[in-house]
């Protein structure tokens, strides 16, 4: 290789790889300036959550006792004295008849998925499952009301009550509960069921020995999820149950509607009367804190099982 | 020995199948559920969509004493307010994704991860009064009188009414709920671009945006449109601070800034009163219906999208508020 040609190579490679100060600055300070509107962003997207909480803060702090937890709504217009128990109670009504059915529904569904059926018959019921998730909630609450609310036609005729409430809520949550635990238990490493079934166990033994216990913490999460997500939920509940300011008699028919913290802040926030709107927010307050107390107890839980994992 | 056991084996196929048989049973519980909503929405609507037919769509008049009924204006106004919020939404999480994934310092990394978690499970209902208090107060106050006096010109961003309520208050606080949901299936997408591409980038003297624009985002870009079509999704069946917000007028919005109404604010206003009336309820119901197919396509492409890029694992954000 010739002298001149060696360096017409060298001058080739200078341009393609342009190696001068000013250029690299540049892309430094390209780089600086994606840096700051993406971490921009980011102050932004977080930002609802801290003024969220600081505005209900700073307007229901005044409100916040145990006389508002503990005592019922009164005074006119209904709720400008007394507190919101029977909200509380309400929800504890409604958290309680939508486990009793998605609970197990969930669970036995996710376990199924995970262990047994077949490869295309899964994919299917898995789809219908993920669909159901997406579900806008008005559309489970119209099913609700003709299906569980309705006094016409065909149904249940359970009225506007507790019972259709708590129902419908169970619809939206199964499919959640259905889906966390199938990849609770497909998170098992697979050494633990097929070491099960190798020594001869049959699949029950395998799931009531190891899998349950194996995945306990992850089904636990699964079922908290469903509840964080049916405790804020109010669309279903303007067609099932609506709302009721004393405690309720029965779970069907009439005094069967049950108070709800989330209805309670909608029908507050629409009256024209300010004392409400601050104990609308006032009760934000305490709906926000059984959110973040399940939220904190789900990561705990799921949190301690990796951590159980690790050891083992 | 083998036949001393031949009864215990017995016992225990007869257990494991008895186990599956009730396992068979709640996955029939979860077919029952799906067809069960699709169908009461499909059987109830069916007097409205045989009497009206596809026009149901573009007819904009709603009278229910003149028992006309057309989705047009909930139609607009939902999706006005859908892709308004999507307008905000898209650029503030795809910034927070490729933050948490390629620019947050490691420690602080699963700290900013549960903000954005935590947004996402914030009841709905909260998220309107916050609207009403704050984001309804400040566009009154600050934001549409600056529009008012530089901007009235411009189609769509002329005010008509400062009032504060309207498709951009619910749009912003939509915005905010559908964050959640694309930023972590952004983080997702990007945290699935192989490290060893990545290195190598950097390796070569690229600069970290060189690396999101040249390497991870021409990796990752479908897992975001996945997000951004599930994010839709959420967006147009968003009811309750919706509700809150819009004003609910069932009139064709003009400008960003006047009221309107959403198929799902006027299904939660007006269906319990609808069902005096067996033509008006069932139109209620065919709006339903439009917001459950939506809803069915919408999350068939989004979940057949993010199948190939993240495994169709769906990050925790999808549920939550309501």
């Amino acid at each position: 290789m010739t002298e001149k040609e060696n360096n017409k190579k060298t001058e080739d490679l200078g341009n393609y790889f342009p190696i001068n100060k000013s250029y690299i600055k540049r892309k430094k300070i390209y780089n600086r300036i994606a840096y700051t509107f993406a971490a921009l962003a980011f102050i932004i997207g977080a930002f609802p959550v801290f003024h969220i909480i600081y505005s209900a803060l700073i307007i229901g702090y005044k409100y916040l006792n145990w006389n508002f937890i503990s005592t019922l709504p009164s005074g006119f217009p209904i709720g400008a004295k007394g507190g919101i128990l029977n909200a509380i109670i309400g929800d504890l009504y409604l958290v309680v008849i939508a486990s009793c059915l998605a609970v197990p529904l969930g669970i036995g569904s996710g376990l199924y998925l995970s262990l047994f059926g077949k490869k295309r018959t899964n994919s299917i019921i898995r789809l219908l499952n993920e669909l159901m998730i997406g579900i806008p909630s008005v559309v489970w609450g119209i099913m609700g009301f003709y299906i569980f609310s309705t006094n016409a036609g065909l149904g249940f005729h359970f009225g506007f009550s507790a019972l259709a409430a708590g129902l419908t809520l169970g619809f939206i949550m199964t499919p959640i509960v259905t889906l966390l635990t199938e990849q609770a238990v497909n998170r098992i490493p697979v050494s633990y069921i097929e070491g099960a079934l190798a020594m001869g166990a049959t699949k029950w033994q395998a799931t009531k020995s190891v899998i349950v216990k194996a995945a306990m913490g992850g089904i636990f999460t699964a079922v908290l999820l469903g509840v964080l997500n049916i405790i804020g939920q109010t669309a279903p509940l303007l067609f099932t149950n609506y709302y009721n300011t004393g405690m309720p008699t029965g779970v069907t028919g009439p005094g069967g509607a049950v108070g709800d913290l989330a209805m309670l802040i909608f029908i507050y926030i629409h009256e024209p009367s300010r004392i409400l709107h601050y104990k609308a927010e006032a009760a934000s307050v305490v709906l926000l804190f059984f959110v973040f107390a399940l939220d904190i107890g789900m990561r705990l839980i799921s949190w301690v099982t990796v951590k159980i994992f690790e050891m083992l | 020995m083998a036949k001393l056991n031949q009864k215990l084996k017995l016992k225990l196929k007869y257990k494991d199948d008895l186990f599956k048989f009730i396992l068979s049973i709640f996955i029939f519980g979860i077919i029952l559920i799906f067809i069960t909503v699709v169908a009461i929405i499909i059987y109830y609507s069916y007097p409205a969509v045989s009497r009206f037919g596809i026009a149901f769509l573009w007819t904009k008049e709603w009278n229910p004493p003149k028992e006309i009924f057309g989705a047009a204006t909930f139609i607009a106004g939902t999706f006005m307010v859908t892709i308004i919020a999507l307008i905000f939404a898209i650029p503030l999480s795809l910034g927070i994704g490729i933050f948490l994934e390629e620019y947050c310092p490691k420690f602080l990394k699963g700290f900013f991860t549960i903000i954005i978690e935590i947004l996402a499970g914030i009841p709905s209902v909260i998220f309107g009064v916050w609207g009403v208090l704050t984001i309804v107060p400040w566009l009154r106050r600050d934001i549409e009188p600056f529009f008012e006096a530089h901007f009235s010109n411009i189609p769509f961003l002329k005010v008509t009414e400062n009032i504060g309520y309207g498709i951009l208050a619910a749009s912003i606080v939509v915005a905010f709920m559908v964050v959640p949901i694309i930023a972590s299936i952004t983080k997702d997408a990007l945290a699935a671009v192989p490290k060893i591409t990545k290195d190598g980038a950097l390796a070569m003297g690229a600069t970290r945006l060189d690396v999101i624009k040249d390497v991870s985002l021409p990796f990752s870009y479908r897992g975001i449109y996945g997000g951004i079509i599930l994010g839709f999704g959420r967006a147009v069946g968003e009811t309750i601070a919706v509700v809150l917000l819009i004003g609910n007028q069932a009139i064709i919005p003009k400008s960003i800034f006047g009221v309107g109404y959403t198929i799902s604010a006027m299904l939660a206003n007006t269906f319990t009163f609808a069902v005096i009336s067996p033509i008006y309820a069932s139109s209620e119901v065919a709006l339903a219906l439009i917001l459950l197919l939506i809803s069915l396509i919408v999350n068939i492409i989004g979940r057949n999208v993010l199948q190939k890029v993240i495994g169709g694992k769906l990050s925790r954000t999808q549920f939550g508020g309501g």
